[in-house]
């Protein structure tokens, strides 16, 4: 079929259409602007998501760092409760062999007299030397209290008393000396003088 | 390049024809765009639209010359076509003639719309327009001179209300040219199946809207032609038969008569039958032919 004839004035400049094969040009474009729709809203989807996730990750590295707070708490009161009872250890380790030591001294003492504070002390630099330390009240006089418990500790434990310092006050008196076996009472002698 | 350059690319308006490229088919140039189509004649105005689907949806008709109707209804002429383009079927002020021996060139029928002196010679008439449809069978052809100045003032009258004409034609010329070439076709068809059986006589008779046109074709020859604008008004197409007869005379008894109206429904077909019972009357008219033929449809 042919076009129905024209009687209009013509226009001179009548342009002639593209070639069809430059429609790929336009429709490229509009792929291209489809393609970059679908990639912004994949892109939008997968951000809510990721920020979703983020969220729930955050919540749970809060709750997990809370956990880990509370388990380093514990632990540390575990270290600690360890510490002190490796300490007790220690010291129920160390105050074995003075026990007996103690035992004579409380029952060295006679029915008047009180003590108030006793301490033995193992010598750093010489194991088998106790450092002697003991307040207590008595009748007067004081020595014969004092006197009988180191006779005691000699007898019992063969321990010999040296440095011995002793301040009274009323009838209080804080003794000091030094327990060293008899067996190494020459050689602590010796270093005394 | 300018922003309306990019913007024909990315609609793909510049992948189809120019809207007033007149040697493109209008659906090419218009698609899915509504247009709208008028009739003058002497008496009156006719018009219609071309929906976006190709459609062709009822307009009105008003008497009176197209400067007349033109500012009465402009406005709304331009609210009935997406971008103002319109076709035009001119149906008066018209000539059609049977020549022989028109030039055949390739390229003869362009030129003969823009430089008619130099295709037809001395048949040619200052101020006139033109359109040839040649005999594809003989040496005959159809030419229709129309007066230019009478487009001028139509394309005139159209730019004061923003419209602007994808195409003038003359819708009777148009028709008839469409008949002949359906007679070609039939008769190709029938030489195809039997070289001497596509002999006889037929007369072509076009009507559009007051206006006839009337070819007597024998076998391969176009013989006579008659052509009368602003002939009737309406429906009343009594007139038409007299102009018919002496065309009948000299085509005989047995000759067919292929009928085309501007539209279904006038009744003319059965009473040509009526009249000339020794010939057989086909109507090929379908609804809104003549809308159709100006639209390419």
């Amino acid at each position: 079929m042919e076009p129905c004839h024209d009687l209009k004035t013509e226009r001179p400049d009548i342009g002639q259409p593209l070639p069809k094969a430059m429609m790929l040009i336009p429709m490229g474009f509009y792929l291209i602007l489809v393609g970059a729709a679908a990639l912004n809203t994949l892109f939008y989807f997968q951000y809510r998501s990721a920020e979703t996730q983020r969220l729930h990750f955050e919540q749970e590295n809060a709750s997990q760092e809370q956990i880990l707070n509370e388990t380093k708490k514990r632990r540390s009161e575990i270290d600690l409760e360890k510490k002190r009872a490796k300490d007790l250890v220690g010291w129920v380790d160390g105050s074995d062999p003075l026990q007996p030591v103690v035992m004579t001294v409380i029952r060295s003492m006679d029915a008047n007299s009180v003590i108030e504070e006793l301490s033995l002390t193992r010598k750093p630099d010489d194991a088998s030397s106790i450092l002697f330390g003991l307040k207590f009240s008595a009748d007067p006089p004081q020595e014969t209290q004092l006197n009988k418990t180191l006779e005691e500790i000699q007898n019992k434990h063969s321990y010999g008393a040296f440095y011995k310092r002793s301040t009274q006050k009323g009838d209080q008196v804080t003794f000091n000396c030094e327990l060293v076996p008899e067996g190494t009472r020459g050689v602590a002698a010796a270093a005394a003088q | 390049m300018t922003i309306s350059d990019i913007k024909k690319v990315l609609n793909f308006a510049a992948f189809r024809p120019e809207p007033d490229d007149s040697t493109e088919m209008w659906g090419k140039r218009f698609p899915r765009t509504r247009s709208l189509l008028i009739n003058i004649s002497r008496e009156g105005v006719a018009w219609s639209t071309r929906s976006k689907s190709g459609d062709i949806v009822e307009g009105g008709e008003l008497q009176g010359t197209f400067e007349e109707v033109a500012a009465q209804m402009g406005d709304e002429w331009k609210d009935m076509t997406d971008d103002g383009w319109c076709g035009i079927s001119l149906n008066t002020r018209y000539v059609v003639t049977l020549e022989t021996n028109l030039s055949r060139r390739k390229g003869g029928d362009e030129l003969i719309r823009t430089n008619p002196k130099a295709a037809l010679g001395a048949r040619a008439e200052r101020g006139k327009r033109y359109a040839v449809n040649h005999n594809p069978e003989s040496n005959t052809s159809l030419l229709l001179a129309c007066e230019g100045g009478g487009i001028d003032k139509i394309e005139k009258s159209l730019r004061q209300f923003e419209l602007q004409p994808a195409r003038i034609a003359c819708g009777a010329y148009a028709m008839l040219i469409e008949l002949t070439k359906r007679v070609a076709a039939a008769r190709r068809q029938l030489l195809d199946k039997n070289p001497e059986g596509a002999g006889g006589s037929v007369v072509m008779v076009v009507c559009c809207r007051g206006s006839v046109l009337a070819l007597h074709q024998k076998e391969e020859r176009w013989l006579e032609l008659r052509s009368r604008a602003d002939l009737y008004q309406g429906e009343e197409m009594e007139p038409v038969l007299p102009i018919l007869a002496p065309l009948m005379e000299s085509a005989g008894a047995g000759a067919e008569i292929l009928f085309a109206n501007d539209d279904i429904g006038s009744g003319f077909a059965e009473y040509l039958q009526e009249q000339l019972p020794e010939n057989r009357v086909t109507e090929v008219t379908r609804q809104n032919h003549l809308w159709s033929v100006l639209t390419d449809r």
